[in-house]
């Protein structure tokens, strides 16, 4: 899609004459990351995939089928981006570094990982300087509490 | 028809650091008397604002182990978030490293000789994986509320996964033993199943089935009996219905059979994604690895114990690799009775890894509560020289394990003190005492004369101890026996 774009915006047509010509045509964006959101032939997504996915997430899976519909209609929506993305030719190396926010630092050396293997300072944190449980909601002798049924324990993923 | 079974493991470890993955709070994941939430960071509890940033200690055992497995370390490893929801992973994701792990490939090595196996085998490795372990969550009744403790969230741990490269329960055991092994001696982890420090899932399948994952098992046994279970199982369904299983699942053990918890999820399920708010883990591979320490492979080190000076058995072999500090007393002890020149050197670990272990067992005390090393040396080289004899060394050593203030008198002393010292011939007529008990058993005499019965010469022996009362050298009744009965 970028590409596309790219081709579009390199395409022959009539020569720009000033510099405001060009901050002008660069101005009007002649496409949308709408566009993005709509991909030719996806395969449909099953109500059985969307409640497996509300269980994942922790989600309410009781809702009306109006509900499902929209969320239905949602979900396709945010695969066929990724589907687009997924579609865009990067090259091979590096690509899923590229991915971070981070740049890539520099390599780490054997004197680098030892002499930070016991702290590191830069965290800032201070070690019990909080009560973990003095903000939540519902707290039993020191534990979190949470509204859970014992079946779940079985569905543990790691 | 014979079915060709395919297992494989993953192998989750929690590594021995000070603290944990991506916080500053402490790893006390082995201290099991941990107040609960009182090692827990803002990020370990996903505070809103936090973000993660990498110690180095869990990367340098992560290392350790990729070295010790043979597996080749990625000059560039990535951290990810695969998502699930759940109580006890206050974050929504756990951060694992899914795309490109620390190291990846290498291999272990199954000996028949060490393994109780019956050939040689090699198990390949398909990757090591630095991640996050969760908090734990308690259900304490049937009210729907669960008890969550974030102690154990964030803390440390390499997934291990090999290659579906076993094929019956007992290669699995011999892989997780020897995996042990490499993660204690190397410092990595405590290594230990019954705590949690190291948790397995195996993967089982049957040739042209899908693969089914057993969950949660904790013990070796429970690893050994669910297996076996599991692979009848998938064979009886195959032989009732001519069909395989169709569909990947995850299984759990309840001590008696396997039942299904859930069909298994994907990496679609999981959402996987790279972690924006970690960058990429670059190492020097070539700068860092040769400065790796390990601990010499188990074969070796089994090898230089049954080796010379020591000539262990196998089995006395592998309790001393296993026990560091007993190791350490026996080569305290080698050493004080090489110096003496004992003669008889089968003696050394007989009397420290059986008789002085089987007394300990005896009075009930614990297994490390042994003599001190000067005070058994005597009690072995007093009987190495003929001043005891085997059974009253073993009532003397039971004397001195429940009597701790007599184990400051030499043993010479104390031998003469409660008259265990060994007769001579002069004073004991050993020829009239066998003649006596020959008299005695002549249908034993026929037996022993008929079928070379060592049981039934033992059983001579035993009443010329008798009368002898201890104080005699069985060897000297069993020669003198022997002689008389085969001329």
């Amino acid at each position: 899609m970028f590409l596309r774009s790219i081709r579009r915006l390199s395409g022959i047509g009539k020569p720009f004459k000033t510099i405001q010509e060009v901050e002008e045509y660069l101005a009007r964006p002649n496409w949308a990351t709408a566009e993005l959101l709509v991909k030719a032939g996806d395969d449909g997504l099953s109500r059985e995939k969307l409640l497996n996915l509300q269980q994942l997430s922790g989600l309410n899976a009781e809702s009306n089928e109006e509900t499902e519909a929209t969320l239905l209609k949602s979900i396709q929506r945010q695969l066929g981006f990724i589907r687009n993305i997924e579609d865009l030719a990067l090259p091979v190396e590096g690509s899923t570094v590229d991915t971070r926010l981070i740049p890539k630092p520099k390599a780490l050396v054997f004197a680098d990982l030892v002499k930070h293997a016991k702290s590191d300072p830069e965290k800032g944190e201070v070690f019990d300087s909080w009560n973990p449980t003095g903000l939540a909601v519902d707290s039993d002798d020191g534990y979190y509490v949470v509204r859970d049924s014992l079946d779940k324990n079985e569905e543990k993923a790691v | 028809m014979r079915f060709k079974v395919k297992c494989g493991l993953e192998i989750h470890t929690q590594l021995k650091t000070r603290l944990k993955l991506f916080s500053n709070s402490l790893n006390k994941s082995q201290v099991l008397s941990n107040k609960p939430n009182t090692n827990v960071s803002f990020f370990d509890a996903g505070l809103p604002g936090t973000q993660p940033v990498l110690n180095y200690e869990p990367v340098l055992l992560a290392l350790k182990a990729a070295k010790a497995l043979k597996s080749t370390v990625s000059p560039i490893s990535t951290f990810d978030r695969k998502h699930y929801f759940y109580g006890d992973q206050p974050l929504g994701y756990q951060i694992t490293q899914h795309y490109q792990p620390i190291a990846k490939g290498g291999y272990l090595i199954l000996s028949s000789r060490f393994d109780q196996i019956s050939q040689n085998k090699t198990i390949g490795i398909e990757q090591i994986q630095l991640e996050q372990d969760t908090g734990k969550t308690l259900y304490k009744d049937l009210t729907g509320l669960a008890h969550v403790d974030l102690n154990r969230a964030n803390v440390p741990l390499i997934e291990l996964v090999t290659k579906p490269d076993f094929s019956n329960p007992e290669e699995i055991i011999a892989f997780l033993k020897q995996y042990q092994y490499i993660v204690k001696f190397s410092d990595i982890s405590s290594g230990d199943l019954e705590t949690g420090a190291i948790r397995a899932d195996v993967n089982i399948s049957i040739e042209g089935g899908e693969r089914v994952e057993i969950k949660n098992l904790p013990t070796t046994s429970a690893i050994m009996h669910a297996t076996k279970y599991e692979i009848k199982r998938q064979i009886s369904q195959f032989e009732k219905t001519g069909k395989h299983i169709t569909e990947t699942e995850t299984r759990g053990w309840n001590g008696k059979q396997t039942y299904k918890l859930r069909d298994k999820e994907n990496a679609v399920d999981y959402r996987y994604m790279p972690d924006p708010e970690l960058p990429p883990l670059v190492l020097d591979v070539d700068e860092i690895m040769p400065q790796v320490e390990i601990e010499k492979p188990r074969d070796v080190r089994l090898e230089e114990l049954m080796a010379e000076p020591y000539g262990l058995k196998l089995r006395d072999a592998i309790t001393l690799l296993y026990n560091p500090e007993f190791h350490s007393y026996y080569m305290e002890l080698f050493q004080i009775l090489t110096t003496k020149k004992i003669v008889k050197r089968d003696l050394i670990s007989n009397w420290i890894c059986h008789e002085q272990v089987g007394a300990l067992k005896k009075l009930g005390r614990p297994q490390d509560e042994y003599l001190p090393a000067r005070v058994m040396s005597e009690l072995i080289f007093s009987v190495d020289k003929g001043s005891i004899g085997s059974n009253n060394a073993k009532l003397l050593l039971m004397h001195l394990l429940d009597n701790p203030q007599d184990q400051v008198l030499p043993i010479a002393k104390l031998i003469k003190q409660f008259d265990l010292g060994k007769t001579t011939d002069d004073e004991l007529d050993y020829a009239k005492i066998c003649e006596n008990v020959l008299s005695q058993n002549e249908a034993v005499i026929k037996e022993i004369r008929r079928t070379n019965s060592q049981g039934k010469l033992n059983f001579l022996v035993g009443q010329c101890m008798r009368i002898s009362r201890g104080k005699a050298d069985a060897n000297d009744f069993r020669k003198r026996l022997l002689e008389m009965i085969t001329t």
